[in-house]
């Protein structure tokens, strides 16, 4: 039996939570999904430091961390998460709007695993964010635990 | 001559003979007579009357009226009458006959003192009483004066005429013969003079003997014998014994009054040979047949003659080396010219030779520049006239040659003939004159600049300004050079600059180099002080040692050169302000464009994304109306998203940074076909494409170049049962002419225009899906590469695209 992790997803936009969602149920990924709205919150969570203190599930499988939020954007918390010794394995996939984004360069060279541009295709959304949450999730091997 | 044989006729006459003549016959006769010459003077008389010698001619008063009584009597001969008779004042007859020797009327003669009648006793009486006479004595002569007739008169007179006409002529015929005497006598001495002291030697032989009848003393001087010796010799003793045999035959030919026996060698008795020219006469001498010889020695003349030729080939030979003309020049009475005389360099002045200009001046004449040929002759005639130096300079054209200039010289003299003659020089100047002339051009050619240069040029001596031009006078605001020559420098120069001024004169005047120019502070005539940049050099100037000092008023160049300073300044600030202005709207564009994808591509997606849901969760729920507005609406959400996404990408296109490297096409065409794959599914698609060359160009610009043109030929061939797609190069010049060609609908060549805008689109998005940007974006990244895009086609047949890439030049990696 594979192990499920959870995916935590921080995205401050309440549609794209509920799409992301109900993209990732088609492969019975939905349950694992823990969501937050904005970096601030998503640092919390994996520090499970504030709301989070104390909480019982592990870390993340993989982190689907949108750029544009409020308070601390998704470049920051890529930043925190790579210099996080506990958390700096953690893939990272972002997620964007539009290829235009002059952030996607920097993300990169931050040590974002991956990016997927939010298609307006459902269709197409549904398959990008199935495809990395199963690579991410299910599939991906986690560096062994010290 | 008879006039001066007249005058002396009456001192020929023997007049003692002719008083005793008269004498006797007035003893025989009692006749009274007297000859008197034509003046009066009584040259001889006989037997007067005591009346008239005792009293008439001796009281005053009857004396005075015999002269008046003779001169009347005397002044009667002129009239041709043989005879005159006349009553004298004081009473008594006289006659009066001229005589005439040889028609020349040269005395008279008088007789008379008698009367024809009885004498007026009372006349008498009266007379004597008033003249104090004594009366008795008075009477006793007047009874003594005898009473003839007429007749009586003439026949005396007529013997005493003939008498004297006698005497006269025998006297006349011995001053005849006198002087016939005389002149043959001076005749025969001058010929005998002519001969005896002529300067040539001249003798006279004999004929047949050849023996010498008579020499003359320049002869024996000349030939050294005495006259008996030469008198014993006959010709060939003076001859050299060569010659006697042509002498002889000489003698015998000479057939002439008259000859000219051309040049002999004769030998003196020294032996001594000379060369002498012979004429002689044939004469008859002492009744011999003889000629007479004048033999003229003309060893003198000929060393003469040698001299002059011997000069005559010194002067040849002297001018031989003169490659300038020397000459004798002659103007003849005529007016005609003519060059006796010319060296050989006449062939290098005139082109000719000395032979031809001797007897004819056209050879010269006709080289003669035609401009300059007037004022030559001019020159010319003036120095015949006033015997004036002849200088004139002129210009010869000889045939070949280049035109030279001739500076002629001479000077005139005239001759017995009337001719002018000239002796003097011709000498070639023309590259004198070139200089001269290139001098003149380049000395006015600088006078020009500095007179026309608006630059200032002024000229210091002994610090003072001694000559300035137009140019300078103006920036000094001067009307007249005047107000500006003499001053020194502080009066025009800045006081600040004088000092330093000073320094820098004293260093140039040291030789030293590299001073100037510097800029200084000159003030004007109006006191306003302008900056002026200035060099300065060392010249002569009128042979005095002086500084050139050539200066430009900068004072406006400066106030420009500041301005445009401050201007730069202020441009440099400007462009820096408008770099960051465009750095701030290239920023702002970009997270526009940024917003735009994030911001708008949200909503879009949430639309879409809902619509999915609620279609795949509840279709069962909605009848057929629902779902078609289902559909719309998703298929209207995807369309403005595509659009977003190829506007965004267009706007991409112009911002992005190009990064040109050699890109090979075949390669990238299997990208590109890869990339548009999708479309191809299902479609039956014949392919050419041809092997494509490498060219230089960004990636990512040229493979969306491919993608829009191949996309676009799938698209618009769908409807074809078989679609065929070609796709090659061509060469053209400098450009690589890329096209993309396909047999789909094509579209109208009327609107090809439009096929590139953006948004433009030739097909409605029912027959064929499309954003108008694609064709946009292609046109926009081919002038990136510096080449061109155009298309061509026939509706229904199909459409060619074209783009031209620079040919990649080798050498490039």
């Amino acid at each position: 039996m594979i192990e499920l992790k959870t995916i935590l997803l921080v995205e401050d936009n309440p549609q794209d939570v509920e799409l992301t969602i109900e993209a990732l149920s088609e492969y019975n990924l939905a349950n694992n999904v823990i969501s937050v709205s904005d970096g601030v919150k998503a640092m919390e969570y994996l520090r499970c430091e504030g709301e989070f203190k104390g909480r019982t599930t592990g870390n993340s499988a993989v982190i689907l961390l949108d750029i544009k939020m409020p308070r601390m954007d998704g470049i920051e918390v890529l930043e925190q998460i790579r210099k996080d010794e506990k958390l700096k394995h953690i893939p990272v996939v972002m997620l964007t709007s539009s290829r235009e984004d002059p952030d996607l360069k920097k993300c990169y060279s931050l040590g974002a695993n991956a990016y997927v541009v939010k298609p307006v295709d459902f269709g197409e959304f549904m398959e990008a964010v199935k495809h990395v949450g199963v690579f991410w999730a299910v599939l991906n091997e986690q560096p062994p635990k010290q | 001559m008879y006039k001066s044989i007249n005058s002396n006729i009456l001192h020929l006459i023997d007049f003692k003979k002719v008083d005793s003549l008269l004498e006797g016959f007035n003893k025989t006769t009692g006749f009274v007579t007297a000859i008197l010459d034509l003046e009066g003077n009584v040259l001889s008389k006989s037997g007067w009357r005591s009346i008239c010698t005792d009293f008439h001619r001796i009281n005053p008063q009857t004396s005075k009226n015999c002269k008046i009584s003779d001169t009347i009597l005397a002044n009667k001969m002129g009239e041709g009458e043989k005879y005159h008779f006349y009553k004298c004042l004081n009473g008594l007859i006289d006659v009066a006959v001229p005589i005439i020797i040889n028609d020349e009327h040269v005395a008279n003669l008088f007789s008379g003192q008698f009367f024809f009648e009885k004498p007026d006793s009372e006349f008498f009486k009266e007379q004597g009483k008033i003249n104090g006479f004594n009366e008795i004595k008075y009477y006793d002569a007047l009874q003594r004066v005898p009473i003839v007739s007429e007749k009586n008169v003439r026949i005396a007179m007529d013997f005493l005429l003939n008498m004297t006409q006698l005497i006269s002529d025998l006297a006349f015929q011995k001053v005849e013969q006198k002087e016939l005497i005389e002149k043959v006598g001076e005749s025969e001495k001058s010929y005998k003079m002519l001969f005896e002291s002529n300067p040539h030697p001249m003798w006279v032989y004999d004929l047949e003997t050849l023996k010498f009848l008579e020499v003359n003393e320049s002869a024996i001087k000349k030939y050294g014998y005495s006259k008996e010796e030469f008198l014993q010799l006959t010709l060939k003793d003076i001859r050299p014994s060569e010659d006697a045999q042509k002498l002889i035959e000489n003698v015998r030919q000479v057939s002439d009054v008259l000859s000219f026996s051309g040049e002999w060698k004769h030998k003196n008795k020294a032996g001594e040979i000379f060369v002498v020219e012979i004429i002689s006469h044939s004469i008859n001498y002492k009744n011999r047949e003889a000629r007479l010889v004048v033999a003229n020695d003309i060893t003198d003349r000929r060393i003469a003659e040698e001299k002059i030729r011997e000069k005559d080939i010194q002067f040849q030979k002297l001018s031989a080396n003169v490659p300038d003309l020397l000459y004798q020049f002659t103007r003849r009475p005529d007016g005609t010219y003519i060059v006796p005389v010319a060296s050989q360099g006449i062939k290098n002045i005139f082109g000719c030779s000395p032979e031809d200009v001797l007897e004819d001046f056209n050879p010269i004449a006709k080289v003669i520049h035609p401009d300059d040929a007037m004022r030559v002759i001019k020159d010319i005639e003036y120095s015949a006239e006033h015997l004036s130096y002849f200088t004139c300079e002129f210009r010869v054209n000889i045939p070949g040659k280049d035109t030279q200039w001739i500076l002629s010289r001479s000077n005139p003299e005239r001759l017995p003939d009337g001719s002018i003659t000239w002796y003097g020089f011709n000498v070639n100047i023309t590259e004198h004159k070139l200089v001269e002339e290139k001098l003149i051009e380049s000395e006015t050619r600088y006078r020009n600049i500095i007179e026309t240069s608006p630059v200032g040029i002024f000229i210091l001596q002994n610090d003072k300004v001694v000559f300035i031009n137009p140019g300078g006078e103006k920036i000094f605001g001067a009307q007249t050079p005047e107000q500006l020559i003499g001053k020194q420098i502080r009066d025009f120069m800045h006081p600040d600059n004088v000092e330093k001024s000073t320094i820098r004169i004293q260093r140039l005047l040291n030789g030293e180099t590299g001073i100037y120019p510097v800029e200084n502070r000159y003030i004007k005539l109006d006191g306003e002080i302008i900056e002026v940049e200035v060099m300065a050099t060392l010249l002569s100037y009128k042979h005095e040692p002086a500084i050139q000092v050539i200066f430009i008023d900068i004072t406006e160049r400066k106030r420009l050169r500041e301005e445009l300073e401050k201007l730069n300044g202020e441009l440099e600030l400007k462009v820096e302000q408008r770099t960051a202005h465009l750095e701030e709207a290239n920023r702002e564009l970009e997270s526009f464009s940024y917003s735009v994808s994030h911001d708008l591509r949200s909503p879009l997606r949430h639309i879409n994304g809902y619509v999915d849901l609620l279609y795949a969760k509840y279709k069962d729920k909605f009848d057929g109306k629902a779902l078609h507005y289902l559909e719309t609406i998703s298929s209207a959400s995807k369309q403005m998203g595509t659009l977003i996404d190829d506007l965004l990408q267009y706007s991409r296109t112009g911002r992005v940074e190009f990064t040109a490297i050699e890109l090979d096409l075949n390669v990238l065409l299997i990208e590109v076909m890869k990339e548009i794959e999708p479309v191809l599914r299902g479609r039956k698609i014949n392919w050419d494409i041809q092997e494509l060359p490498k060219i230089l160009g960004d990636y990512t610009l040229l493979k969306q170049v491919w993608i829009n043109l191949l996309d676009n030929a799938v698209k618009y061939t769908r409807n074809q049962q078989l679609a065929k797609i070609s796709v090659g190069y061509n060469i053209n010049d400098k450009y690589f002419v890329f096209f993309v060609r396909d047999n789909g609908v094509g579209f109208d060549m009327n609107y090809v225009h439009k096929l590139f805008g953006v948004f433009q689109r030739l097909h409605s998005p029912n027959e064929f899906e499309g954003t108008g940007i694609g064709l946009a974006n292609v046109q926009r990244i081919i002038h990136k590469h510096s080449g061109k895009v155009w298309a061509e086609s026939e509706p229904g047949i199909g459409a060619s695209f074209y783009f031209s890439l620079p040919i990649m030049r080798k050498g490039i990696k």
